[in-house]
């Protein structure tokens, strides 16, 4: 295989361009799809993820795919790197990371990123806001909930 | 071009992603995040199949003076602390202050089995949910009986069962039986099996996966290898709903053994690894009705009557005596400690 050939382009929602390893690319099932299935050149439009995600999603993927190759990392670095890189995420990235995860079907990722949320978000609030979800209890359905859940082990 | 986005609405299928990743204790507080949420986590099915794959969160429960009380443990002091937090209540079936006396109990996902100890009545019990069933026979339960959680392990989801083994004499005959409760039917049925189980009353019986073990002084319905034999003292226990533990120690050695099992395969026999020994230093005075593994690395270990630690590096035990139960108020009942993991399985009758 040339150099070439082992080399992908992805161009975001927003036209911005990446060239990357075939081998981390293809770590995306729906990518893997794309380059069997019909021959797109080496460019593969991805039409629902921005720039600013489909960056971190390769930086996700690259680091993946060298330790899946040489496995001279261990798996603990591996779950630290990870640890980290969602660490600072805001709520809106999180979110979105979380669609491109699904829509590129990366499952790792998709557990990652789901993961951080239910880590992040603690409240009912915060699950409104970042789930976008309507509060659609009337105050005495909300307190006759609230009252049925004095659980012992709260922390 | 800077985008900006307006917040979709996120598939529901990426939202039960994400709550399968959220322990049952802080999701059942979330059902007062919708309607939706709230029809969701009260549908049986669902929240059980939410229970299979949420993260577990083990605690320590602990039976001692006819309660149920957590026990948290702090592993950041030395030697590590040990604290008895209030006691969960369980309501009487009639009123609703009475509290219950508690002689036994079992642990099978989230849910507790517990018979009383005046009239010797089982009740299924999640305190996650605060839920109860009352269980009723119609012979009653004054006869000898003992007592098991367990469930079947169908498709979706579990269906849980209550084993009986009754034995009572009439006309100077000893006669006994086994019955099985099904939590779905609510109803009572007698098995055949070969009657030749003794219970040691000294231990209650544990479950994994489902299945109970016990540690017998006479015959088990299978036999299945303990890591060693000739051992005086040995308590049961499970570890993180994952393996089997065993304290063992001779009768006159100083050192206490925990070992771990290697597989739980149903069908197989079980193998097990010494997980650490300790050289407790002390006489034959010693004696451990229940254990609990906290931390294998560090080797730590909760032991009862007498509250100890079993320490690192072989070198210590701390022998907390506070804990000991007075006896004449509520009569005696044989201590039981075991991780418990908090689950949204629903046992009430609504």
């Amino acid at each position: 295989m040339s150099k070439s050939e082992k080399k992908i382009v992805l161009k975001s929602l927003d036209n911005e361009a990446f060239e990357v390893e075939k081998a981390v690319a293809l770590q995306s099932q729906t990518i893997w799809v794309m380059c069997e299935d019909k021959c797109v050149g080496n460019e593969i439009p991805l039409e629902n993820v921005t720039g600013q995600i489909l960056a971190k999603v390769i930086d996700y993927c690259k680091k993946h795919a060298v330790v899946d190759g040489d496995g001279d990392e261990s798996s603990e670095e591996l779950k630290n790197w990870d640890t980290e890189f969602t660490k600072n995420m805001d709520q809106s990235t999180l979110f979105n990371m979380i669609l491109a995860a699904n829509y590129l079907n990366i499952k790792s990722l998709l557990n990652l990123t789901c993961q951080a949320v239910a880590d992040k978000t603690k409240t009912i609030d915060e699950f409104h806001t970042f789930l976008n979800i309507e509060n659609n209890f009337t105050p005495e359905e909300e307190a006759q909930i609230c009252q049925e859940n004095l659980w012992a082990f709260d922390d | 071009m800077k985008m900006t986005y307006d917040l979709p609405n996120l598939p529901v299928d990426l939202e039960e992603e994400i709550l399968s990743k959220v322990p049952a204790t802080s999701l059942n507080r979330l059902r007062a995040t919708c309607k939706r949420w709230n029809t969701l986590f009260n549908k049986p099915g669902s929240s059980e199949k939410h229970f299979r794959k949420s993260p577990k969160q083990p605690r320590v429960l602990m039976l001692k003076a006819c309660r149920i009380s957590p026990i948290s443990v702090d592993l950041n002091v030395v030697p590590p602390s040990v604290e008895f937090e209030d006691a969960l209540s369980l309501k009487d079936s009639h009123s609703n202050s009475e509290k219950v006396d508690i002689a036994q109990v079992f642990h099978c996902d989230g849910l507790l089995l517990c018979i009383t100890k005046n009239e010797n009545k089982p009740v299924i019990w999640n305190p996650c949910l605060e839920e109860s069933r009352w269980i009723k026979h119609k012979n009653g339960y004054n006869r000898n009986c003992e007592f098991a959680l367990g469930y079947a392990n169908n498709q979706s989801c579990h269906s849980y069962k209550i084993l009986m083994f009754w034995e009572c004499r009439q006309r100077n005959k000893q006669v006994g039986e086994f019955e099985i409760y099904e939590v779905n039917s609510n109803s009572w049925r007698v098995v055949i099996a070969p009657i030749c189980l003794r219970l040691g009353i000294r231990y209650s019986g544990v479950n994994l996966k489902g299945n109970t073990y016990w540690i017998s002084i006479d015959e088990s319905f299978t036999r299945l290898h303990l890591p060693t034999s000739c051992y005086h003292y040995m308590a049961l226990s499970v570890v993180r709903e994952e393996q089997l533990s065993v304290l063992s120690k001779g009768f006159d050695s100083p050192v206490v053994e925990m070992w771990v099992t290697k597989n739980i395969d149903p069908e197989a026999e079980l193998s097990w690894r010494k997980s650490f020994a300790v050289d407790v230093c002390i006489n034959t005075s010693f004696y451990v009705l229940t254990s609990l593994i906290i931390h294998e690395d560090k080797k730590v270990a909760l032991c009862y009557y007498t509250v100890f630690f079993i320490g690192e590096d072989d070198e210590y035990y701390t022998e907390t005596s506070c804990y000991r139960e007075s006896t004449n108020k509520v009569g005696f009942v044989w201590p039981f400690m075991f991780n418990y993991v908090p689950s949204l399985v629903h046992i009430s009758n609504k």
